[in-house]
């Protein structure tokens, strides 16, 4: 059975490829595709030249993916910088975040990238008025009921998801990087404040990019794409690294925007899975503000077994029983319990009735 | 479990629901179902299950256990089959320009016909099959992006509905159909095995010498041609493209070439006779 372990080491150590049987690619090609990890694989063995080292039936769906995230690349540069105008027209800026950010920034973990949607920040004022100018170019909010609508402009740190009814690309147009009724509050001014600006579209700072990366990986409850947010984080801590070994500034960011827990864990499994190399203040760091006792067990226990983790057919129940652990702390600490509770019994009644509504026969492959 | 091994894709196909394995021993040959190596996608079509589980009366399909489709009745599950393994192809294959048509030869020059569904192209090239034609694909036709014209065969059962049926059964009793699924989201649907001949060469790409938009209009007496432009033959067959927006250029380029030098015509009938005489007319023009 081919699990995230083994994809991880085929990312760490591409060398490794040529001595894969025809059986383990199948297992690796079908795990990476579901990870959305195989462009990224394609991008790692063509920078140490050994594609012509893969078998061709293999290299198709690893270039497949490849051509899939270049495409998706080009068009989220291309949506960053044409949002940017639309903006300025009437006085207006955001940061752009995540995949977005990263294929902006030009980072290296942008390539091979499988990004599906645009997340943009503006400062909680701008929010209503950069709704208007969403909805002015194009841009509907998605399918929503109106408690959804409720559970976001009242709790969460975004708005419902928009998409462009041209392109049908959703955007998430975020005024904070954690829920405002999350126990550890985010005070986003300085992340607006010391953004870089490349080609016009302002992007947060490497830092803020990372500590945003360790607060949605190890504060949210979606764990079907863990191990390419992992990459993402090793790529950029390698990055901070070679900037500054000490991580002086990391840290002191972390501390300052309250996310110094998440973002030591980020360091933690960076070392621990994606063999980052640390240095002795960065190892420091993650000794002081990492969990203690029990949960930091259960917490590492956890996480370990959803990177780690096989394609959905092959998951037992020990991968199971950890996303759930997980699932349910990050709503424990998303939000307070007197807003929790109602909330996901809203949730469950709406699945129950969905569920046991007469399904809909939609099976359609058409262009 | 078996290892379904087509070209140019193969599929490991495990815990699926028992009709599923008896329709493919019906439709594909009993020489490709056990071989070895890479598999290309791992799928399954299986039973709804709650706490483990099954509850027989819904399936749905799985890559690598992850689902794209509603569930279906299980009386579909050989029809959920043959859509899912199109699914796989269609969303994940960019190495090459995947059109929504059929495509079909004779001594190796293809013609490729090209439609909205319910416009007969399924009929037509099964029709065509059982005249003696080799079937390359029903669906997807897989144009090569190095060589403009060239098709890559993905040889599977032809997709029948509705009326189609009893007219092919009537007309080609040596033809094999499999499973019916009834009142399915495209009405009644079952597959036809494709030929021996078919099967044969089912890895030999050809050459595409003639495009066809059928039409099947059952109140003409007698088949019309009408010659269609090159803009026009360029907007119907993107329309059908599945991966256009993806490859962009890369595609776009050997597709004009294609158009540019290849005959393409509306083919209006309502007698398959008489369409298949046309078009083998055409194809020696």
């Amino acid at each position: 059975m081919i699990t995230g372990s083994d994809l991880a080491k085929l990312m760490l150590c591409p060398e490794s490829a040529t001595t894969l049987s025809p059986e383990d690619w199948q297992g690796l090609v079908g795990l990476g595709r579901q990870l959305g990890l195989l462009g990224r694989l394609y991008y790692i063995l063509q920078s140490s030249d050994l594609i012509d080292a893969i078998p061709e039936r293999v290299l198709v769906h690893l270039k497949s993916a490849w051509v899939d995230s270049e495409k998706q690349r080009m068009s989220l540069i291309w949506e960053s910088s044409r949002l940017v105008s639309q903006f300025s027209e009437e006085g207006r800026s955001f940061l752009v975040l995540k995949g977005a950010a990263y294929a902006v920034a030009g980072l290296p973990n942008s390539f091979g990238r499988i990004v599906s949607d645009i997340d943009l920040l503006v400062s909680k004022s701008d929010l209503g008025d950069a709704e208007t100018l969403l909805f002015a170019n194009g841009w509907t909010l998605g399918r929503h009921d109106s408690y959804d609508d409720y559970y976001y402009r009242q709790w969460m740190h975004e708005l419902p998801p928009f998409v462009n009814h041209k392109t049908g690309i959703t955007l998430d147009l975020h005024h904070n990087i954690r829920p405002i009724i999350a126990r550890d509050k985010v005070d986003p001014t300085n992340i607006m404040r010391d953004y870089q600006s490349v080609q016009g579209v302002r992007v947060p700072c490497l830092e803020d990019l990372f500590i945003h990366s360790a607060t949605h990986l190890f504060s949210e409850g979606e764990f079907n794409r863990v191990l390419r947010d992992l990459f993402d984080l090793t790529d950029m801590l390698t990055l901070l690294a070679e900037r500054d070994p000490d991580l002086l500034n990391l840290r002191q960011r972390a501390c300052e925007f309250n996310l110094a827990r998440d973002t030591s864990m980020a360091m933690f499994f960076c070392a621990a899975i994606g063999r980052t190399k640390m240095s002795q203040s960065g190892q420091g760091f993650v000794e002081k503000y990492r969990p203690r006792g029990l949960r930091w067990w259960t917490l590492k226990w956890a996480y370990s077994r959803v990177f780690k983790s096989p394609a959905i057919n092959q998951q037992r129940l020990a991968e199971k029983f950890a996303a759930l652990v997980l699932f349910l702390r990050s709503h424990l600490i998303k939000m307070p319990l007197h807003v929790l509770l109602p909330h996901l019994i809203w949730k469950g009644y709406k699945r129950l009735m969905k569920e046991t509504s007469q399904p809909k026969n939609k099976v359609n492959i058409q262009p | 479990m078996i290892h379904l091994g087509l070209y140019p894709f193969s599929f490991a196909v495990n815990d699926t629901v028992k009709s599923v394995y008896s329709n493919i021993a019906t439709l594909y040959p009993a020489k490709l179902l056990d071989i070895g190596g890479f598999c290309d996608f791992n799928v399954s079509v299986d039973y709804r299950r709650m706490c483990g589980m099954p509850l027989t009366n819904r399936v749905n399909f799985y890559l690598d256990g992850f689902s794209p489709f509603a569930f279906n009745p299980s009386e579909h599950a050989t029809a959920v089959f043959e859509w899912g393994m199109n699914w796989c192809v269609a969303n994940h294959v960019r190495t090459h320009h995947i059109i929504h048509a059929a495509t079909v030869a004779k001594q190796n020059n293809g013609v490729m016909l090209c439609g909205q569904s319910g416009s007969g192209k399924s009929t037509l090239s099964c029709a065509l099959m059982a005249e003696g034609w080799r079937l390359l694909t029903d669906e997807l036709t897989l144009l090569s992006l190095e060589h403009a014209a060239q098709v890559t065969p993905f040889v599977r059962p032809i997709s029948i509905k509705e009326k189609a049926i009893d007219v092919l059964k009537k007309q080609y009793p040596q033809l094999v159909f499999g499973d019916i699924a009834h009142n399915t989201d495209k009405g009644t649907v079952t597959h036809v095995r494709p030929t021996d001949a078919s099967w044969d060469h089912f890895s030999e790409a050809c050459k595409v010498n003639l495009i066809v938009f059928p039409e099947f209009t059952p109140s003409m007496s007698e088949v019309v041609v009408e010659p269609v432009d090159v803009v026009e033959a360029f907007n119907v067959i993107t329309e059908q493209s599945f991966n256009l927006n993806s490859l962009g250029a890369t595609a776009l380029k050997p597709l004009a070439e294609l158009i540019e030098s290849t005959m393409v015509i509306r083919l209006k009938y309502s007698s398959l006779s008489d369409a298949i005489s046309c078009i083998e007319a055409w194809l020696k023009k």
